[in-house]
């Protein structure tokens, strides 16, 4: 099986959503794999499929700042996606080829991901349910859905973080120890450029050649179905009904 | 976390389950809200929990159980 690789290339949320649903689509109908690389234009908030809107999101403060929220297909908890902060990647393929054991599938999932952190130095684990962790700290959160028969698995590996502006935009579940929260997630989430001196590009080029090792795969780019696909589904995730969904 | 809002006088009228947990398949969440709508407040949380197992069958549930879920619905209910 011949892999499509699309390169690094940034998105609103509402387009990189909808492209991970419309590779679906088409993967569900004979299409090749993909595993994609992006990037989010501009910075964004995503929530777990689950996740009540209002509860999770300062929809005001995104707003006045040019923030976008988005709804996820899969479960997990609300991300805060800076531009430049991170690098996000898409898996999408045939639910046969991964274990049937969602953790398990989560774990052979993210190997590629320990591997590009240990070529840059840094000692990673997977922690179950679908965090990696470098010294305790998590580093990477990844979600996946399997539908018509195809997983998508998508996650981030954060490149740099601040925690402050992320609890801006995000809320916490009681405002009278936010404070004592906020503490806390800076003690549990860390980023590659704590511990190494290296450029987004090189994490980036880290992380192609750990997934596509072992693989037969060439570059590629959505055939002109799966954009017209994405256009339509873009509508969706751009809309308060979905957004606003709980 | 899991969040239940229940709303009606003695009954559900309508009900929102909430979290950052893991169900697959997804929009089974849906069915079970509206698989909930009309049940009593005084339900047990036996057959409650029992209802949750009925409708998401061998649905997989991570992050929580189907036990846990009844439970919080039924707090849920007390507190409407």
């Amino acid at each position: 099986m011949r892999w499509r690789v699309f390169p690094f290339s940034e998105g609103t949320a509402f387009f990189n959503m909808a492209l991970d649903e419309a590779l679906i689509e088409t993967i569900s109908q004979g299409a090749p794999p993909v595993i994609r690389f992006y990037g989010w234009k501009p910075d964004a908030v995503s929530i777990g499929y689950f996740q009540s809107l209002y509860y999770e999101v300062d929809v005001e403060r995104c707003r006045s700042d040019g923030v976008d929220v988005v709804r996820r297909i899969t479960g997990g908890g609300a991300v805060f996606h800076s531009n430049e902060g991170e690098i996000t990647y898409s898996i999408i393929a045939p639910q046969k080829l991964f274990p049937d054991d969602i953790i398990k599938s989560y774990k052979e999932i993210c190997a590629p991901i320990i591997s590009a952190l240990s070529a840059l130095g840094l000692k990673a684990e997977f922690v179950p349910i679908n965090d990696i962790v470098v010294e305790g700290r998590k580093i990477s959160g990844n979600a996946q859905t399997r539908r018509k028969g195809v997983l998508l698995q998508h996650g981030t590996l954060l490149y740099k973080v601040d925690v402050d502006r992320m609890f801006s935009y995000l809320k916490v579940p009681d405002e009278k120890i936010r404070d004592k929260i906020v503490a806390n997630v800076k003690e549990r989430v860390t980023a590659v450029q704590n511990f190494c001196d290296v450029s987004r590009e090189e994490v980036y080029r880290a992380l192609l050649d750990a997934f596509v090792e072992g693989k037969e795969w060439e570059f590629s780019s959505p055939s002109p179905h799966e954009l017209m696909l994405a256009g339509r589904l873009e509508q969706k995730y751009a809309s308060p009904e979905w957004v606003a969904k709980k | 976390m899991v969040y239940v809002e229940v709303f009606g006088e003695d009954r559900v009228e309508k009900i929102k389950i909430c979290g950052d947990f893991f169900l697959y398949p997804e929009d089974r969440v849906e069915y079970l809200e509206r698989a909930l709508i009309g049940l009593p407040f005084t339900i047990s949380e036996e057959d409650l929990c029992a209802k949750v197992e009925e409708v998401l069958g061998d649905c997989v549930l991570i992050g929580a159980t189907k036990s846990d879920l009844a439970r919080v619905i039924k707090k849920a209910m007390v507190r409407a």
